[in-house]
């Protein structure tokens, strides 16, 4: 152990050689940053991992079902379990994906889960993201670098290999591929995410593909090779978002689509990795639906929870809302990244007056959350231990099982004050540490 | 049943040469509780491949594409419609017919006029022929003045547009004021074009209205596709490139032909 925090520094000039950047645009332009690598892992014991892995695969199964039940049937709607107008509104609900059974039935075949420490030991579930979550990539690469500064350290501690990520990755792609090749979709060298896009085609022994290399013939889509070869297509990880996937079906002036691979995708041609529409589940504003889900669904207590959270469009929470501001964080259900996060113990008089207004005016607009009293984890901040808020997205793969991959991406605030962790916000990452006893 | 048979050409003239152009094209009518559609051709050049989808609503689309160089591109249906004298349609309703949609989403303009509006009707089918002479009254049909980007609150200000513009206020209107309403997109006897109107859900089935003629939908009217507005109901779109790795602004110019006669 010491002798990876002693190699700290090296790590992140290997990290740096290696690309692992993270790109952010700032007023239009790009700029690619180190995403911070802090050398002191996360720890989490056998049992804690036993209760997370439960509740995790009990939560994405629910919200798989979910987006099946959305895009066919409509029960829960029907039911009044979830009202109407919060899927139909939602900017997430595609319509142009009604009526489409994805290959084996699973919308989110990889999910990323934010959940948070509280001091008291519980955990509680932020945030799901069921459209293309990032960040797998990181933890897997900084873990074969600590396995360099110090395999001894593996020796003596019992932390379950991570290294499997690749090959549960793989299995999902294979399990929902319907003939061809494996592709990973990027749009390019400037996202946010490009060194993952990469690391987990070689990593994966897909193909890793730019958008012009894909096109669709007779509903089928097929990858040309720098030869000039045509290879069919079975399963495609895209790594762009729903709007920008295929210029005939959504925005029209999307540069990085692959036009008409929807028709493919409808004629069940080829698998799309996670299916696109997903963004109807991960709403903020739907998350507040999440446990009575895993009840309608699976007829389960839910084991994970969420943070204490309030509807501001009814009527009796949007009252508790307001009386209550000033101690709890608003939230923009469009936003993500940590944007449109606001809390309510940083406001002037005048701006919670405003913001009450705002509620008032838009209800359906946003969610309010209690603030959790994170547990600190330790981090090295210029040679000395210090403490910071960190949050925890686990994996959750959904193949012919569902699979919580024993480790996950740890990522921290490096501003003292700062609850808001995002690698877009300027935060930085750890390793996540899974002991197998 | 009244037998008419239609005829639908378009013609894309480029002023440069294109190569690899992947296109995807709403033809077809389909058969359903009004209308019955049989005899059908279809004609699409240049192509190298082509195949047929249905997409959610049950429209088919075909797809297809030319790499070589080209600097038309045109297509052609022709087919005969046995249509109903009636404008109800069966069918179930979606939910998003409920909801605001990107071009239909009202502003001031709109809430002003709903606000002002006293319609003395009761049931959705009543109400929603009220906004339809409500619209008809204050809107002028005037061409040019608005494009396919016009949203309905655009058009509302402006106080003119022409029939997308018509049907986008009305759908407005309707589903501000509680009735599932969606766009239509198909042929109007007598009409060298296509034409836009709306259907409405009166309770447990469909009814067609036009607004750009006040009137319910009659035997002259030929559906095409439906959605939540124009932006569903593209007929054709494609995307393309020039040869080689210079720049070159592409300008395009367009000839539709619609022509539906009795038989």
């Amino acid at each position: 152990m010491k002798d990876i925090i002693a190699h700290g520094d090296n790590i992140n000039v290997l990290l740096a050689r290696y690309g692992v950047k993270f790109g952010i645009y700032k007023n239009g332009t790009f700029h690619e940053q180190l995403f911070p690598f802090d050398p002191i892992p996360r720890v989490i014991t056998a049992e804690d991992f036993d209760y997370l892995e439960r509740g995790l695969k009990q939560r994405v199964d629910a919200l798989n079902l979910f987006l099946a039940d959305v895009y066919n049937q409509k029960n829960i709607i029907r039911d009044g379990i979830v009202p109407e107008d919060f899927v139909f509104s939602s900017s997430g609900y595609l319509p142009e994906c009604e009526g489409i059974t994805p290959p084996a039935g699973i919308y989110s075949h990889i999910s990323g889960i934010d959940l948070v420490q509280a001091k008291d030991g519980t955990w509680y579930v932020l945030e799901d993201n069921l459209r293309i979550p990032s960040g797998a990539s990181y933890p897997l690469i900084a873990r074969d670098l600590e396995r360099k500064a110090s395999p001894l350290a593996f020796r003596e501690y019992p932390v379950r290999d991570n290294r499997d990520y690749a090959s549960l990755l793989k299995e999902t792609m294979d399990n929902v591929n319907l003939g061809g090749i494996n592709v990973i979709l990027t749009p390019g060298r400037y996202n946010a995410a490009f060194f993952e896009h990469s690391y987990l085609a070689e990593k994966t022994d897909s193909v890793l593909a730019m958008p012009n290399d894909l096109f669709v013939q007779d509903c089928k889509l097929y990858y040309r090779d720098d030869h000039g070869k045509k290879q069919r297509v079975g399963a495609v990880y895209r790594r762009q978002s729903d709007e920008f996937l295929d210029p005939c079906t959504f925005r029209a002036d999307s540069l990085i689509g692959v036009p008409n691979l929807m028709a493919a995708y409808r004629a069940g041609n080829v698998a799309i990795i996670n299916a696109p529409g997903n963004g109807v589940a991960d709403d903020k504003g739907i998350y507040y639906f999440v446990p009575k889900m895993i009840r309608y669904y699976l007829n389960e207590e839910p084991i994970l929870h969420n943070a204490p959270t309030y509807l501001p469009m009814y009527e009796e929470d949007r009252n508790f809302v307001l009386e209550n501001l000033e101690r709890l964080v608003v939230k923009d259900v469009a936003e993500a990244g940590g944007y449109g996060v606001v809390f309510g113990n940083k406001m002037s008089e005048q701006e919670l007056a405003d913001w009450k207004a705002l509620i008032q005016r838009e209800p359906r607009r946003f969610i309010a959350q209690e603030v959790i009293d994170f547990r600190d984890l330790e981090i090295i901040d210029e040679g000395k231990r210090v403490m910071r808020k960190a949050d925890l997205r686990a994996f959750v793969l959904s193949g012919a099982e569902t699979r919580v991959w024993a480790s996950g991406l740890t990522r921290f605030s490096r501003n003292p004050d700062s609850f808001i962790v995002n690698s877009s916000q300027g935060g930085g990452f750890k390793d996540t540490w899974v002991l197998s006893r | 049943m009244r037998k008419l048979h239609f005829t639908h050409c378009k013609k894309l003239q480029f002023d440069t040469p294109v190569v690899s152009h992947s296109f995807s094209l709403r033809l077809v009518p389909t058969t359903d509780s009004r209308q019955i559609i049989c005899d059908l051709k279809k004609e699409v050049t240049p192509a190298e491949h082509l195949a047929d989808v249905t997409d959610e609503w049950g429209t088919t689309m075909c797809i297809g594409d030319c790499y070589a160089e080209h600097d038309t591109f045109s297509y052609s249906v022709s087919g005969i419609a046995w249509v109903k004298d009636t404008p109800y349609i069966e069918g179930p309703l979606h939910p998003i017919y409920r909801y605001a949609s990107e071009l239909t989403r009202p502003g001031e303009c709109i809430e002003q006029m709903y606000a002002q509006a006293e319609l003395c009707a009761e049931t959705p089918q009543e109400r929603a022929e009220a906004w339809m002479h409500l619209i008809h009254r204050t809107m002028a049909y005037e061409k040019g003045v608005t494009d396919i980007h016009t949203t309905a609150e655009e058009a509302a200000a402006a106080g003119k547009g022409v029939c997308q513009d018509y049907a986008h206020l009305m759908l407005s209107l309707c589903r501000r004021d509680g009735i599932p309403a969606r766009y239509v997109v198909g042929y109007l006897y007598g009409e060298g074009e296509t034409h836009a109107w709306v259907e409405i859900f009166d309770g447990s089935r469909w009814c067609g209205l036009d607004p750009t003629h006040d009137c319910r939908i009659d035997s002259g009217y030929i559906s095409l596709t439906n959605g939540r507005d124009y932006n569903d109901c593209i007929l054709d779109k494609g995307f393309f490139r020039t040869p080689g790795y210079e720049i070159h602004k592409v300008t395009q110019t367009q000839q539709v032909r619609v022509v539906v006669e009795d038989m």
